[in-house]
């Protein structure tokens, strides 16, 4: 089998079918819009026609209704679960999107392309994007991101376990339109409602369903437990107060975030809850991600064509994977703080939470000592050293072949640039307008151009 | 737009909807066949459908109407200043987002290839072969 066809049925088994298994509790799981995405699509001027590449449970085409969205996602059971809320949508396929060229004024693409399993598949897909969309019309792209600060990934190339309420293991695939409307209802109405989370290892100092705005300390948390991602949702946009520990801390609104600006203990409880959120809501996948073989580490000859991805960048892909870790910035040791809500504007370009970082020769002497081993899981030793001093450890991944409650996503988490890189690199008519992280997140926005060949 | 529990595709979907069946060069637009159309009154937003018109092949547009049966008197070219011509855009908006389809196919032009209408949901999911 070759790499296409390998990473077919990798995507199929671990991503296509898994979403069509856990489709209404993954959708139960996600109604929160990003801040950073909705604010991209309120940018967007009335009249204009996005699409939702990857639209999921449709969360985003709520937004804005003053344009007109299309969603479209490969899960049947997902799509449903959009259409049923009002709005257009389609099933089809990021690679080979059914839309004429140039006929949208920007399209989005939230969480979508880590799912491929090949560089020259992730490459396609940012392709299709910029191909619907007009000169001059933008694109959004979120990946995940490797650098983070709750969780750890041993490697690029990993399997997330999602763990199935068993409520929905029994009820059937597809869920109803009313209980749906009651779910909508219930977050408008009350947008502190916090998804309730079984998994028994959770560390969360907030209570599971709070109330009127507030988000209640459970008393029997120690203070370390502060130190510990909590699991508040954004709240709404009010005036009200927070109850920490006790106290009730007034908030102003700022950005449509509420944060108490006097507070930076609350500053950093709400950025951990939104680092947590981020993929965040898989407060499920707590046990760690187990990596998988990529299918980029296989050997890729110098001849084989790959569907118009330069072999320098993969080159340079394989080189940056197995060796080096392109410390581009903040090669000193500095941590760089959170963004914590503010416009794109305002963030650093490359801030992950806490990353602590070594100093780059020090990075560069460990090498030596990795270099000709062989690295099935490209860069895992690599980013075992690189993360040990500054993560905690993994915790052991239990994988139950007989637990049909669980399930494995594939995902390809970015390292930082990646994204970008990969943009610069491969696709000529995207121009990349800003470049950013945002809560555990790569994102790129970028615009159409049209490209003139002589 | 109107919030509903039934999904439907709407003409003005159907304008972007193209057939990617590997080697089609024509595969715009797709024949639209509706096996369950419904009509529903949605609000009237001028502004929004004269901003929309720009952005529709409108032959492509009049072909899916007509083959559905819901042209009505909706101008086969556009007129000029058509912005301004309120009757035309009630004409349009009423095609545009008002005829929803519910179950049908969509056709290439060049294959003939069928791509499911579901529960208003199109399914463009293409076979291993064809891709």
């Amino acid at each position: 089998m070759d790499r296409e066809q390998h990473s077919i049925q990798l995507e199929k088994q671990h991503v296509h079918d898994v979403y069509d298994r856990i489709a209404p509790h993954f959708s139960d799981t996600r109604y929160k819009a990003w801040p950073q995405v909705k604010q991209f699509l309120l940018e967007q001027e009335p009249g204009s026609l996005i699409a939702d590449v990857g639209c999921g449970n449709g969360k985003y085409l709520d937004i804005n209704p003053f344009t007109w969205k299309l969603g479209s996602d490969h899960c049947n059971s997902l799509a449903s679960i959009a259409g049923s809320r009002g709005h257009e949508v389609m099933v089809c396929d990021n690679l080979r999107l059914p839309y004429r060229d140039n006929c949208f004024d920007a399209a989005i693409s939230i969480a979508v392309v880590h799912h491929f399993a090949t560089v020259e598949r992730r490459v396609a897909a940012i392709r299709e994007l910029a191909r619907v969309v007009r000169p001059g019309g933008q694109v959004m792209i979120y990946v995940w991101a490797l650098e983070q600060q709750h969780r750890k990934f041993e490697a690029q190339d990993v399997l997330v376990p999602w763990h199935m309420q068993a409520h929905y293991l029994q009820s059937t695939a597809h869920n109803t339109p009313k209980k749906q409307k009651k779910i909508k209802d219930k977050s408008k109405r009350n947008n502190h409602h916090v998804q309730d989370h079984q998994d028994s290892s959770s560390k969360s100092i907030f209570s599971q369903r709070p109330s009127n705005n507030q988000c209640s300390l459970h008393k029997n948390h120690s203070q370390s437990a502060l130190q510990q991602s909590s699991k508040c949702q954004e709240p709404t946009k009010r005036r009200g107060s927070f109850s920490i520990l006790g106290l009730n801390l007034p908030f102003t609104e700022r950005n449509g975030y509420h944060w108490n600006s006097e507070t930076s203990l609350f500053r950093s409880l709400w950025n951990n809850s939104m680092e947590q959120l981020s993929q965040g809501e898989d407060s499920y996948d707590k046990r760690t991600a187990t990596s998988v073989e990529g299918l980029d580490h296989q050997n890729v000859t110098n001849n084989c064509k790959t569907n118009g991805v330069t072999e320098a960048y993969l080159k340079a892909e394989r080189r940056t994977r197995s060796l080096d870790i392109e410390n581009t910035e903040d090669n000193d040791g500095v941590e760089v703080s959170i963004p914590n809500g503010e416009t794109r504007e305002q963030q650093n370009k490359y801030g992950p939470a806490d990353r602590a970082r070594k100093p780059l020769e020090q990075i560069r002497q460990e090498q030596e000592h990795v270099r000709g081993r062989s690295h099935s899981l490209g860069g895992e030793d690599i980013n075992e050293k690189y993360y040990r001093n500054h993560q905690k450890k993994p915790e052991a991944t239990h994988v139950d072949a007989e637990d049909l409650s669980q399930y494995h996503r594939y995902y390809h988490v970015f390292r930082e640039g990646e994204l970008a890189g990969l943009i610069e690199e491969n696709v000529e008519n995207l121009h990349i307008l800003q470049d950013f992280y945002d809560h555990a997140n790569w994102c790129v926005i970028a615009e159409k151009v049209q490209v003139w060949k002589i | 737009m109107l919030l509903s529990f039934r999904t439907i595709m709407r003409l003005l979907t159907h304008n972007m909807l193209t057939s990617h069946v590997k080697g089609v060069t024509n595969g715009y637009p797709l024949k639209l066949q509706a096996e369950n159309i419904k009509v529903m009154s949605v609000d009237f937003n001028p502004e929004f459908v004269a901003r929309m018109i720009p952005k529709l092949e409108w032959q492509a547009l009049i072909q899916a109407a007509e083959s559905i049966g819901h042209l009505g008197d909706l101008p086969r070219e556009l007129m000029p200043e058509y912005e301004s011509n309120e009757e035309f855009l009630k004409m349009a908006h009423h095609v545009l987002m008002e005829v929803e389809v519910i179950e049908g196919n969509l056709e290439c032009p060049e294959t003939g290839r069928k791509f499911p209408i579901k529960n208003g949901i199109p399914n463009m999911l293409l076979n291993e072969d064809e891709v």
